[in-house]
């Protein structure tokens, strides 16, 4: 009933899991990560304590191989449970039980492991393995966001889709990046929404917050003074914007919903014909009341000649 | 006998008619050979009706009884193909799914019937009427270039000299703009005066019926058959204000009488020989004795939002079955546009554009109580050539459809009666048109107008070289 990836960075040493599904709060259901010993998604139908006790066991030293052989055993019903582990050397580990819904399956690639289940078909971990694979350069935050994307535009979940969540560690106990939609109608765009106003108010304030090794630090001025703003006086502000998902929601709610292939240019053709009937809403015509005509009668109201089949 | 046939207009055939120097059959037979040869070079036609022969033989045995129903008698004439009719399919030029026209004839179809005429053939339409071109139809003017639309095919049709009269029907100008382009008359008649009942619905409260033929006469001629409320209007809009005669003061002249001249929106944004022909016209009206009116509607500039607003706004609704279900897929790729982004249309702004009409029409009433008629261009630019992505008006670049209907809209918008005619050839030989306006359903004397300044050049009766 999900798609996701655990991954470590093998540049900084971070770990995270990204997660989509068409379940409400996803974020508090499958991500499970510490630092300094693994991040984990415990998923299909879910077992809490795989994912704990996974951590558990890999803060004992086991590699993710030895810990999720560990836990499993424990599980009747494993067949049932899907779950995804990387340690903090990046080795990985995966376990797709076999009575999970179809279609489910995972990818284990260096560093990271990518599975899902109950979902539109193979490509949407295929898509994901090469969004991640294909980002190298970039954060951990934002691979594992575009793997989201990418898992979603390739299908995602064959229920349709409800949340999505991400979550980043590094070497403090508190995460560098936590963000979850709980229920929306398009998750993955909305927490790509919620990621990039996080890159620009958020991430800045967490990375001023005291360290293990800095335990008395103060909040750095540029940030103090960022947030001491109102929201939407900061950078990367969408208030009084329109989100994508806003404009889909009105023209659904207007039947103006077009076929992909079409909604650029019906929009652009639109857009001139916008502007003169804004033109005619500059006009004052209160005082007009033109012939729109109830006319009641049993013989006008249907021209019998002209039907659709 | 081609050439001496078909270079008569309907009043001249009618007589020939009336005289049994020609029977309806055999004017029929002649008339369906012409078609046979002309039409695969223009395509004016999507259908030929196989029961012509049969309606003009029975006329012809009425005709040698002593029973002749009118100037309308054993002609041939061609009906669009948005309005039903008993013995010919329709399509509106659509092959979209989830659309069947039953075979019953329009109001309009069963007066012409009824009055005597041979209703030859179907006449291509842009698809569903929505659009100024209507493929595949020529321009006998020059067969690279488009006949205007949405009835093309009918203004193609006479001016290749296939028939002597036609109807069109005009939402934004689909019967001035293809007269315009193809150089014949095209009359669209007040607001409710024709019943469009068996007309496909476009946009209910501007969509207008209205004849095309060859002269303003034969206009005349035509709106006397059509006009009317009928018994059991299946068309609410159809007006009972009497029929008045159309032809027994047509030749009255036009001395004396007031010209407006509407001086913005209809100058200034034309091609520049529409602007020197159409002026010259002006002139012409004033030697025959009418006295020019200048004048100015400043709120014509509001007029394109309101009729995009309720022509979209109507159309999508009449199709909304097609839109839900996809079949708009199949339907030509501008029309598919226009059809789908009516659903954008909010309906405060619809309904404020119906306000807007009520003070377009005060306008023009104000206007109207000073003058007799209102003459300005019919079309900003002659026919251009198909596929041509833009034209030149007043110096600025737009689209073909842009121009093409910005001067006939506006009586849409109103309701008022509006025609038509010939005044002239551009440089490459392209016919230009003159639009005179009156007063609501007061066609008697726009025809009138119409018919006075036709008589001084006669353009009207000049055919394209390679029908001489």
């Amino acid at each position: 009933m999900t798609f996701s990836i655990v991954a470590r960075c093998e540049r900084t040493g971070e770990l995270g899991v990204a997660v989509s599904t068409a379940v409400p709060a996803v974020g508090a259901v499958c991500p499970y990560l510490r630092a300094n010993v693994g991040a984990v998604s415990t998923q299909s139908w879910v077992n809490p304590y795989l994912a704990i006790n996974v951590l558990d066991l890999l803060e004992t030293g086991l590699s993710a191989d030895q810990a999720l052989a560990g836990v499993l055993g424990t599980d009747e019903a494993r067949d049932l449970r899907q779950i995804g582990v990387v340690d903090t050397q990046g080795r990985t580990a995966v376990w797709t039980g076999v009575a999970c819904t179809e279609w489910a399956g995972d990818r284990d690639g260096a560093g990271y492991s990518i599975q899902g289940n109950m979902l539109a078909g193979a490509a949407t971990l295929d898509a994901m393995a090469k969004a991640y694979e294909n980002s190298q350069g970039e954060s951990l935050g934002e691979r594992l966001m575009l793997a989201l994307e990418a898992g979603q535009a390739a299908g995602g979940d064959k229920r349709g889709r409800q949340s999505a969540a991400i979550k980043v560690l590094g070497k403090e106990a508190y995460a560098t990046l936590d963000l979850r939609v709980d229920e929306h109608a398009n998750p993955v765009t909305e927490l790509r929404r919620v990621l990039e106003i996080a890159k620009q108010q958020f991430v800045p304030f967490v990375l001023g917050m005291p360290t293990k090794d800095a335990p008395g630090r103060a909040p750095p001025k540029a940030v103090m003074e960022l947030l001491l703003k109102p929201p939407a006086e900061r950078p990367g502000a969408t208030a009084g914007r329109f989100p994508q998902t806003d404009i889909e929601a009105l023209a659904r709610w207007m039947g103006a919903e077009f076929a992909p292939d079409r909604a650029q240019q019906n929009l652009a053709v639109f857009q001139g014909i916008a502007s003169e009937i804004a033109r005619l809403r500059q006009l004052d015509l209160t005082d007009l009341h033109p012939v729109v005509k109830f006319e009641p009668s049993f013989t006008c109201a249907v021209n019998k000649e002209e039907k659709h089949a | 006998m081609r050439d001496a046939l078909f270079n008569h207009d309907l009043a001249g055939i009618a007589q020939r008619i009336s005289d049994k120097e020609i029977s309806p059959l055999e004017l029929t037979q002649a008339a369906l050979d012409h078609i046979e040869v002309i039409d695969e070079k223009v395509q004016a036609f999507v259908h030929i009706n196989t029961d012509a022969r049969e309606q003009a033989r029975l006329l012809t045995e009425e005709l040698a009884h002593g029973k002749y129903r009118g100037p309308l008698h054993g002609v041939p004439i061609a009906i669009k193909d948005n309005y039903l009719t008993s013995d010919m399919p329709t399509t509106a030029g659509s092959t979209a799914d989830g659309y069947s026209f039953p075979f019953e004839d329009s109001a309009a179809a069963a007066r012409l019937r009824s009055a005597g005429a041979v209703l030859i053939g179907k006449t291509r339409t842009h698809e569903f009427a929505w659009g100024t071109e209507t493929p595949p139809t020529c321009n006998p003017w020059d067969v690279n270039r488009i006949p205007g639309g949405s009835s093309g095919g009918s203004g193609a049709a006479l001016a290749a000299r296939m028939v002597f009269g036609a109807l069109g029907s005009d939402t934004g100008g689909s019967i001035r703009i293809p007269a315009s382009l193809c150089g014949v008359a095209g009359l669209k008649a007040t607001f409710g005066r024709i019943s469009r009942a068996g007309i496909v619905p476009h946009s209910w409260s501007l969509d207008h019926a209205g004849p095309m033929a060859r002269s303003a006469r034969d206009t005349a001629l035509m709106l006397q058959a059509l006009a009317g409320k009928n018994d059991a209007d299946a068309d609410p809009a159809t007006s009972s204000v009497p029929v008045a005669d159309y032809l027994s003061h047509i030749d009255a002249g036009i001395a004396g009488m007031r010209i407006g001249v509407c001086r913005n929106h209809f100058f200034g944004r034309n091609e520049a020989e529409v602007e020197i022909l159409v002026e010259a016209a002006i002139s012409d009206l004033r030697t025959l004795g009418a006295e020019i009116v200048d004048f100015e509607i400043p709120n014509l500039q509001y007029g394109l939002g309101a009729i995009f607003a309720i022509e979209l706004a109507s159309s999508t609704a009449w199709h909304d079955k097609a839109v839900q279900s996809g079949a708009t897929v199949a339907m030509a790729d501008d029309v598919r546009t226009l059809v789908e982004i009516g659903r954008l249309v909010s309906a405060p702004d619809y309904l404020k554009a119906e306000q807007f009409r009520a003070l377009l029409i005060r306008d023009f009433e104000q206007v109207l109580r000073k003058v007799d008629v209102i003459v300005t261009p019919s079309s900003a630019v002659a026919a251009w050539e198909k596929g041509q992505a833009s034209v030149i008006t007043g110096g600025v670049e737009e689209s073909p459809l842009a121009a093409s209907w910005r001067l006939t809209y506006p009586y849409n918008l109103t309701g008022m009666p509006a025609i038509s005619v010939p005044c002239g050839f551009d440089s490459r030989g392209l016919p230009i048109g003159l639009q005179i306006a009156g007063k609501m359903f007061d066609e008697a004397t726009i025809l009138r107008v119409a018919h006075a300044y036709e008589s001084t050049h006669r353009w009207n009766a000049v055919a394209p070289d390679w029908l001489r």
